[in-house]
């Protein structure tokens, strides 16, 4: 019964939690509906390089849990801006809703009919996508053009105003021109962007629309390209133009086939008189034909102008190909050269086969040298030198071989033969160059080289590494002594840093010291009072051994008495004994001392007016006794 | 005994006529054994031209041995090294050699051709002046240029203290200061080059293609390849007879202390 009890209980809290989640589901899916997106574009048929715009709308009343939308890939199409967001509101019968617009701004170069797929919304666990739209992209030709240039489907004017479009047609038009439709791969054509104008066209300004195409199948080089218009006058059909270059451009396509030249695409602004019969557009209005708006009475007005598409069909190069064709297109000479006319075994050589006449010489390839017997070839450095005469490319390609001879004697290099394929024959054309000799002698080389990287050798004027190696060993006049524990962290060397560290301690304390002494002359007196006692003992010690006692005793008073004077910072002369006993009194002084002293000084003063009565052993023991008596009083007093 | 001039001036004498043909012998026995060793060199340099980089690297490798602590033997050994193909060997002589002349050009410049390029850690531009600086003079360089400014610096402040001519007590006054900030400076240097030369273990992969791994033994996972010459810094102690190291990039491993081996 309990379980039972259980399960009710949590069936009880499941429902309506289960009953929640449906809810939100419900509202979910109604949200989902409630969203529209839908797809469009400006414009479905186009000319080539014509930019249109792709937009995306969502618009619904909640766009909760909406992620962004994933936009179709826009294959075949060249993305200039985009994609742009922009939203709106609106409030109508107090129900909110909301729009999200998603722009993307596009243009196709080749002609042709494309789909862009679908964008895809998600909100929640809903996908919702918009329609596929369909573009046609295709030259539209007018009615208007010169018959003459009809067969070149060049595109007529683009502009909003359709009137102004029809206006334009074959009044203005940009051409492309080549010189061959047909190249083979690899040669060498020249393609013109050229502005028409019908005289007295009253244009404004002249834009290149950016980004300018890339001609990714051709290896190109810009010949012209118009900083300023120029314009010259042509006649077509009778109609006076005025014609301007505005890009030339030399192009080699890299791949065979039918290849379209990218279009390119002019801005035109032009000012247009307009008359009150041909008003149709917003601006058309009388309003606008008050002088205020236009001074002149003329109004700006804009145009896209695309150049035609030019198709080329690249022709193959024929078969079968000689052995040592490797791929260069042209109409060229070779010849071959080496930088000296003898050698020895240390020298390098530097072989220079030479590719010069017309062609894109920057696309000329090596040519296959065939084994050269004698000596070691390096890799192969190109240079090319350019030059470009009217519109015909050409210059010289040389090709850098740096040799080692590796044996003596008479070595050739033999003759070299290389094929191309000169385009205006429309043939293989085989170039050969002559052997050469060079004489080689014997060198200084040992070693060889571990290291090769082979550089290749360039122009004599350049400093070339033709190999890398590392640099030679070292001699030594002498070498370091032994060691390898570095100086500081030597114990010896550490002891000898103190010194200098001493040294200036002991300065302070001698400083100190010096001071002390010069500012008090008490200390002064008792600091020098051992050396003087000292001095006059000496004097004393050879009065003895010279055998004067009255001198002697003279000495040994003066000694002493010099020496409690300069202890006590007293004046010698005026220390009578009883005073200097009251003085070591007062010092602490041991009683027997004081009486000893007392007694010395009492016995060289008594010995100075009776010296015979004093032996030369009683001189001895007396000066004994003073000197044991400075010494001992020294270190106290 | 008084110690009188006449007997001190004896005993000096004594002194130096008993000292000095010890000293004498200690220097010439040296002067010998250098003579020996730089024999040695030259003959090692002869086989070197000869092309007989082997018996070369033999004789440079016992001038090391013998003790002789020279960035010219260090460097040809190197070039010994290198031209009979052991990179390895070749970098860490280089390094050895670079250690004791860090200014020269030819070591940097073989070593530049040899090492592998994760050896070269890119260090803040700001720090490039001062690592610059750092490495201009060797360990030994810095210690003596330490010493010179410390014997200016008590020098000076040793004869203001002791000097009665007051020209030469404001010379030493205004010295001072001067030779304590260069003190200051050199020892900061000297500092961070001992840091780098004797606290940071050093070592160099000797093995072309050895095999770093996550942990120390054979059963932990293969993480880089290491071509020889490749410099790391032991940031642990040996384990199980590998080590863990880290690359100049900051990335770490292990390593077996066979395959690498030690700069300082």
């Amino acid at each position: 019964m309990t379980g039972v009890k259980k399960r009710k209980n949590i069936a009880i809290y499941l429902l309506p939690a289960l009953g929640v989640m449906a809810f939100f589901a419900c509202m979910e899916a109604v949200f989902a509906q409630d969203l529209q997106v839908s797809a469009s574009v400006n414009q479905t048929n186009i000319p080539p390089g014509q930019e249109f715009t792709y937009t995306l709308r969502i618009s619904g009343e909640s766009m909760q849990g909406l992620s962004s939308p994933q936009l179709p890939s826009f294959e075949n199409f060249e993305i200039l801006s985009g994609p742009n967001t922009s939203q709106s509101f609106q409030f109508i019968n107090g129900a909110m809703s909301r729009e999200l617009v998603y722009s993307v701004i596009l243009r196709c170069l080749k002609p042709g009919e494309y789909t862009i797929g679908p964008s895809v919304v998600k909100t929640g666990g809903t996908e919702i996508k918009s329609e596929e739209i369909k573009i046609v992209v295709a030259q539209g030709t007018s009615q208007n053009m010169p018959s003459s240039l009809k067969e070149e489907n060049i595109p007529s004017p683009s502009a909003s105003d359709a009137d102004l479009r029809k206006y334009l047609e074959g009044k203005i038009f940009f051409r492309t021109e080549v010189d061959n439709k047909t190249p083979y791969v690899g040669q060498p054509i020249v393609a013109s962007y050229t502005l028409y104008i019908l005289k007295g066209l009253p244009v404004s300004s002249v834009n290149l629309n950016e980004p300018l195409p890339q001609f990714k199948e051709f290896l190109k080089e810009d010949l012209y390209f118009a900083q300023h218009l120029s314009f010259r006058d042509v006649r077509i059909d009778d109609k006076a133009y005025q014609a301007a270059l505005i890009k030339k451009i030399l192009l080699s396509p890299t791949k065979t086939g039918r290849i379209n030249l990218d279009s390119m695409t002019l801005n035109i602004g032009i000012r247009i008189q307009r008359s009150s019969r041909n008003r149709r557009s917003l601006f058309d209005d009388p309003f606008f034909d008050d002088s205020f708006f236009d001074p002149f009475g003329r109004s700006g007005e804009r145009a896209l102008l695309s150049s035609s598409v030019v198709e080329l069909d690249v022709q193959p190069l024929p078969t079968p190909k000689p052995e040592d064709f490797t791929g260069t297109v042209g109409n060229y000479a070779l010849s071959a050269e080496v930088d000296r006319n003898k050698a020895t075994l240390d020298d390098l050589i530097t072989l220079s086969l030479k590719l010069s006449g017309s062609g894109i010489v920057d696309s000329a390839l090596e040519p296959r040298i065939p084994p050269l017997e004698g000596f070691e070839v390096y890799e192969t450095k190109a240079r090319s030198e350019k030059k470009i005469t009217g519109s015909v490319p050409g210059g010289t390609k040389i090709f850098d071989y740096v040799l080692r001879p590796r044996k003596t004697g008479d070595l050739e290099i033999p003759a070299i033969s290389h094929s191309i394929f000169n385009p205006e024959k429309k043939e293989y054309v085989k170039l050969t160059t002559e052997a050469i000799r060079i004489p080689v002698s014997p060198g200084t080389a040992t070693t060889p080289l571990i290291i090769s990287s082979s550089a290749p050798r360039g122009s004599s004027s350049e400093v070339v590494e033709i190999n890398a190696d590392i640099n030679y060993i070292k001699s030594a006049e002498r070498l370091s002594p032994k060691g390898g524990v570095p100086l500081i962290a030597s114990g010896w060397y550490l002891g000898i840093q103190s010194l200098p560290v001493l040294f200036a301690i002991l300065s302070f304390f001698v400083n100190r010291r010096r001071i002390a002494m010069e500012s008090d002359r008490g200390f002064a007196r008792r600091i020098r009072a051992r050396g003087i006692a000292g001095k006059r003992l000496k004097n004393a010690e050879r009065l003895l051994a010279q055998n004067n006692p009255d001198a002697f005793y003279l000495e040994l008073a003066s000694a002493l008495r010099g020496f409690f004077g300069d202890k006590l910072n007293r004046e010698a002369p005026g220390l009578t004994i009883e005073a200097l006993e009251r003085l070591l009194e007062e010092k602490g002084i041991a009683k027997e001392e004081r009486e000893g002293i007392e007694r010395l000084l009492e016995t060289a003063d008594a010995a100075r007016y009776a010296p015979a009565s004093l032996s030369r052993e009683d001189m001895r023991k007396h000066y004994n006794d003073a000197v044991q008596i400075i010494q001992d009083l020294g270190k106290r007093l | 005994m008084r110690s009188s001039p006449k007997n001190i001036f004896i005993f000096f004498v004594v002194c130096i006529f008993t000292i000095a043909p010890v000293f004498v012998t200690v220097a010439l026995e040296a002067r010998k054994g250098t003579q020996d060793l730089r024999s040695m060199f030259e003959q090692a340099n002869r086989l070197y031209d000869q092309g007989k980089f082997d018996k070369a690297r033999e004789i440079y490798e016992e001038i090391i041995k013998g003790g002789i602590n020279d960035p010219a033997v260090f460097y040809n050994a190197g070039n010994a090294c290198a031209r009979g193909g052991d990179t390895g060997m070749a970098v860490f002589y280089y390094y050895k050699a670079l250690r004791l002349a860090p200014r020269d050009r030819d070591i940097r410049e073989n070593l530049a051709r040899l090492e592998p390029a994760i050896n070269h850690s890119n260090a803040f531009f700001l720090l490039k002046p001062f690592i610059w600086l750092k490495n201009l003079l060797s360990l030994d360089a810095w210690t003596v240029l330490c010493s010179l400014f410390l014997f200016l610096a008590c020098l000076s402040l040793g004869l203001y203290f002791l000097t009665r001519r007051y020209s030469l007590m404001a010379y030493c006054k205004r010295a001072f200061p001067l030779f304590l900030v260069f003190l200051l400076m050199a020892g900061i240097f000297l500092g961070f080059r001992f840091y780098s030369e004797v606290v940071i273990k050093t070592a160099i992969v000797m093995k072309a293609d050895a095999l770093a791994r996550s942990g120390p033994g054979d059963q932990f996972e293969e993480l880089y390849k290491l071509p020889a010459g490749t410099k790391v810094r032991i940031i642990s102690n040996p384990q199980n007879s590998w080590v863990r190291i880290r690359l100049m990039d900051g990335r770490s491993a292990y390593l077996p202390l066979t395959e690498i081996r030690g700069v300082n």
